[in-house]
């Protein structure tokens, strides 16, 4: 390779006589137009459905290599910046410390700059996707601070939060006791020294161990949903010494290589290719199916380690199976002696009436795991739990299975306060309650529109409302947003919009979301 | 137990949240089969950090030379990094996911600043090993190939994609089948990767210098020559700078002590500020491209997210500014001289030291007495680190503002600690 890279990173600049920097010095290439042609194709291939707005989207052809080396080269002879960062960065830190006091001015430049940001450095993809962009009339919505169920952007504007980011916010948004706790952590010790012990891990997974259904007991923490299903992947594995899963269509469980090899759908695993090998593919719901999948298996000596499955589906539109199926799986897995595995990622802590989804239906599985609202909607947090039975296969080498971050203090102390705030306001209640009264409205709706209101469906506050088709449920999205109400399709299922608010939302808010919603229908039929 | 949120802890606390720390560990987590020490154990309780130092919950203070494995580049709970923190969580700590964060554009916008070449598009995360999965993903999509190269013990994580990567067969054989399609070479042997490099490579995926494979530097010409053969090849070079990025090898990003800019270059540890967990991978606009078509390619709930942006924008703000890279660099070199001479007063019990800039690995005869050596250090307050792969290699990764007399402590103590090894 040609080295004409000169750019010795010596971050004090000055001490190096080529490195003095100047803000016309800076000169970023233009943001890259979107591409990925292909992927499109394998998508399509594979049969996978993409976004009706991507299809709008022209891919632009991927530079060659050599044009990239050289773009590589031209931007390596470059000084760093470091005044400009320096400067940069000190104008955020007072827009950061001002944050209530901004003038109308020092707003609009923050749109600006964002939506700048997010297209040369992130993914400008998401700028099409978030209707906050694409719908917001003169302005993009910045999302700026949230308190419960209500988020104000940049500009002042309220919306009532029917998302909750995912399902992350089922103690709200900014709930002041885990607040609280978060700020108060960070004056001792906000990252664990990973060498002494840290006292809120022990504390939280005790108490974790005191919720969680029967025998599961011991714990695991890390940050995300995905990295818990990885952890119960291996766990799974590990103490069964058998290789195989069996997971279900349209169900979902992450998007890293462990976890994406349970992904049921076509469309997020093809570009990926070749996943995990030994995972097999039942229908949602049917318990027979999976017995015959585990009893083909056996037949053959394919050896299964695993079912796993959510209470709910989330991402596939809210599918609530049958009452049976729960407890049929637990039977079916103890006859054919494999694992069961509770992705309660999104269901647990209360979000479907329950504090666990498969605690409607009295189920102990042998791993689950939990996250989003794990954190109190304040801090990532995820686990894994199990039995300490299972447990003793990961304690012969603790580090088989370990993390840098995983279950630090700050988090920590997240959980335990969202743990408390779960019990003390009694959020899963007021889920099974207002999940009722919320599903009744929209039945309500669905009466009014048969037409293009196809289905409502839901189990405590994991709400879905399928529509006729993934335009229209797109326009309804829309529609919603203008309205000062935020909902979003789920991943698999793009016709049906899911509603996910704070646990604690009042009936007059539930109103009001049914009400801007009749009015959106209104206007489209 | 009751959260301690405000005010002094009384001796009765501090013995309450000790016992009940150790016994949660052992019943809810994971046991700590060596400890059986009672008292001993209590006195294990960390409670609090401030720049190189931590305190048990009685107040006991050590001189954090282990560094988080790498977290604590800027030392415990920098000021500044609070501050933003704290602020940002008075506003708005994770985001909306629909709106659009503006936190985060910034945090993606300092990280092109200052990354190597035309590296300038990100994808936030929460931790190293997403940061891998998420280039390895990228990597088979943009190249429409499937198989990767790696190192003999390279440390890539634990979730299954960047496990059939790691290159050591204690972590990975319980868990197999992993992904198919990786070939792993010795680290350090360019031709090696040259004849291993097939039509059907998707991406080379190297550590600039091997953290815990044992800290092993490789020869100057390696980067260079595998950035050559994979440009050459349209393979792909990942760079897991985990836990050399951000100043820790004495040039703010590892591969630049050889002027190579990698095609994506995967971020963690220090990142995070020693504050809030985040993890990256940055990549040219070209590569990016291929997420763009369909932004929920690769997602995550918590990726992305306000606090972990605050943190991070934060902390390569403060690397820059205070030219932690640079003082890495004098630092480890001084620390590397004075730790050889060690070595020659202590030949029978070091077999070598090695590092760049504050990445250093003191090499013992066995793995017993990597093991004495950190237990003796232990009892002098001291805090190192055995490295995962290699535990006879002692790590030694401080802070990168650590004060220099805390330095010339771990070299006296070193010194009185060797002397007394049973060797």
């Amino acid at each position: 390779m040609k080295n004409n890279m000169k750019r010795d990173v010596k971050p004090g600049g000055r001490s190096n006589g080529d490195q003095v920097v100047s803000l016309s010095a800076v000169r970023l290439a233009p943001p890259g137009k979107s591409s990925g042609g292909a992927v499109i194709k394998a998508a399509a291939r594979s049969g996978g459905s993409l976004p009706a707005s991507l299809t709008e989207r022209r891919p632009a052809v991927r530079k060659s290599l050599k044009a990239a080396a050289k773009a590589r080269a031209r931007r390596a002879s470059r000084p760093m910046p470091v005044e400009k960062v320096i400067k940069e960065s000190q104008r955020w830190l007072d827009i950061i410390a001002r944050h209530d006091r901004l003038s109308q001015a020092q707003k609009k430049r923050v749109v600006k700059e964002t939506v700048k940001s997010f297209d040369a450095y992130f993914n400008s993809g998401f700028l099409a996707y978030r209707k906050a962009v694409a719908e917001a009339e003169q302005f993009a919505s910045i999302e700026w601070t949230g308190q419960g169920t209500h988020i104000e952007d940049i500009m002042g504007r309220q919306y009532i939060d029917c998302l909750g980011g995912f399902g992350i916010y089922s103690a709200g948004i900014r709930h002041p006791k885990i607040v609280q706790a978060v700020k108060a952590q960070l004056e001792h010790m906000p990252l664990s020294s990973q060498e002494l012990l840290d006292p809120l891990r022990g504390a939280l997974a005790e108490l974790l161990g005191e919720i969680a259904p029967g025998n599961l007991q011991k714990c695991f923490f890390i940050n995300n949903g995905t990295d818990a299903v990885e952890g119960a992947m291996k766990l799974a594995r590990l103490y069964t010494e058998k290789s195989g899963f069996i997971s279900t269509l349209r169900g979902f469980h992450g998007k890293s290589y462990g976890s994406l090899s349970l992904m049921g759908k076509a469309e997020f695993r093809v570009a990926f290719e070749p996943l995990l090998q030994d995972v097999y593919f039942v229908d949602f719901g049917d318990a027979d199916e999976v017995e015959w999948q585990l009893k083909k298996a056996r037949d053959v000596g394919l050896e299964i380690a695993a079912v796993v499955a959510e209470p709910v589906q989330g991402e596939a539109g809210a599918i609530v199976p049958p009452d049976d199926y729960w407890p049929r799986l637990r039977e079916i897995c103890d006859e054919y002696d494999v694992l069961l595995i509770a992705d309660e990622v999104q269901t647990g802590m209360g979000r479907t009436g329950r504090l666990f989804g498969v605690d409607h239906w009295n189920v102990i599985p042998d791993i689950m795991c939990l996250g989003k609202s794990l954190g109190g909607g304040v801090m990532p947090l995820s686990a894994f739990v199990s039995t300490p039975e299972i447990w003793e296969v990961l304690e012969k080498n603790p580090f088989l299975h370990s993390s840098t971050f995983g279950g630090n203090p700050l988090a920590c102390a997240a959980g335990i306060a969202a743990i408390n705030v779960t019990l003390t306001e009694d959020l899963p209640g007021q889920a099974a309650e207002s999940g009722e009264y919320f599903l009744s409205g929209l039945r309500e709706i669905q009466a009014r529109y048969p037409e293009q209101v196809v289905d409502v469906r839901g189990k405590g506050l994991l709400i879905g409302v399928e529509f006729v088709d993934t335009e229209f449920g797109y326009t309804v999205a829309s529609g919603l947003f203008r309205r000062g109400v935020l909902v979003a399709g789920t991943l698999l299922n793009a016709k049906t919009i899911r509603i996910e608010p704070a646990l604690f939302i009042p009936k007059e808010e539930i109103d009001e979301v049914l009400n801007r919603l009749d009015d959106t229908l209104r206007g489209l039929v | 137990m009751k959260l301690p949120i405000e005010g002094a802890l009384t001796r009765e606390q501090q013995e309450t949240l000790a016992a009940e720390g150790i016994d949660s560990w052992n019943t809810y987590l994971r046991r700590f089969p060596k400890l059986k020490d009672r008292d001993r154990d209590r006195r294990l309780v960390e409670w609090s950090g401030e720049g190189s130092l931590i305190r048990n919950i009685y107040g006991d203070e050590y001189i954090d030379c282990l560094g988080g494995y790498g977290i604590f580049s800027l030392g415990h709970r920098h000021p500044e990094v609070i501050r933003a923190v704290k602020a940002q969580l008075d506003r708005m700590p994770l985001h909306s996911q629909y709106l659009v964060n503006p936190i985060t554009a910034e945090a993606g916008r300092r990280l092109a600043e200052v990354a190597p070449g035309n590296l300038r598009r990100t994808f936030f995360c929460n931790s190293g090993t997403e940061a891998i999965e998420g280039a390895l993903k990228l990597a088979r999509l943009s190249t429409k190939k499937r198989a990767f190269i790696s190192t003999h013990n390279a440390f890539h994580g634990k979730s299954l994609g960047s496990l059939s990567v790691t290159g050591r067969q204690v972590f990975r054989e319980p868990f197999q089948p992993l992904l198919a399609d990786v070939t792993f070479v010795p680290y350090g042997d360019a031709a090696a990767i040259e004849e291993a490099v097939t039509k059907d490579t998707a991406a080379v995926i190297l550590e600039p210098v091997q953290g815990e494979g044992g800290v092993i530097v490789p020869p100057d010409d390696y980067f260079p020559r595998v950035r050559e053969v994979t440009a050459k090849r349209g393979a792909l070079l990942v760079a897991d700078e985990v836990q050399t990025g951000l100043g820790r090898t004495g040039t703010l990003f590892g591969v630049n002590h050889w002027n190579v800019v990698p095609d994506i270059l995967c971020l963690a540890k220090a990142l995070s500020g020693g504050v809030i967990p985040c993890g990256s991978f940055t990549t040219t606009d070209e590569i990016f491209a291929a997420f763009h078509a369909n932004p929920m390619f690769h997602s995550s709930t918590f990726g992305n997210n306000p606090l972990a942006a605050t943190a991070a924008a934060m902390a390569i703000e403060i690397t820059v500014r205070d030219r932690l890279p640079e003082r890495a660099a004098r630092l480890g070199a001084d620390l590397l001289k004075r730790l050889r001479g060690l070595q020659e007063k202590h030949p029978r019990a070091i077999r070598e030291v090695r590092g760049k800039g504050l990445l250093i690995g003191i090499e013992m005869r066995d793995e017993a007495l990597g093991g004495a050596l950190a237990e003796s250090l232990y009892g002098k307050r001291i805090l190192v680190a055995y490295a995962l792969n290699k535990p006879e290699v002692v790590r030694v990764e401080p802070p990168l503002n650590i004060p220099e007399p805390y330095l010339d402590r771990l070299v006296e103590a070193l010194n009185e600690s060797l002397r007394i090894l049973p060797v």
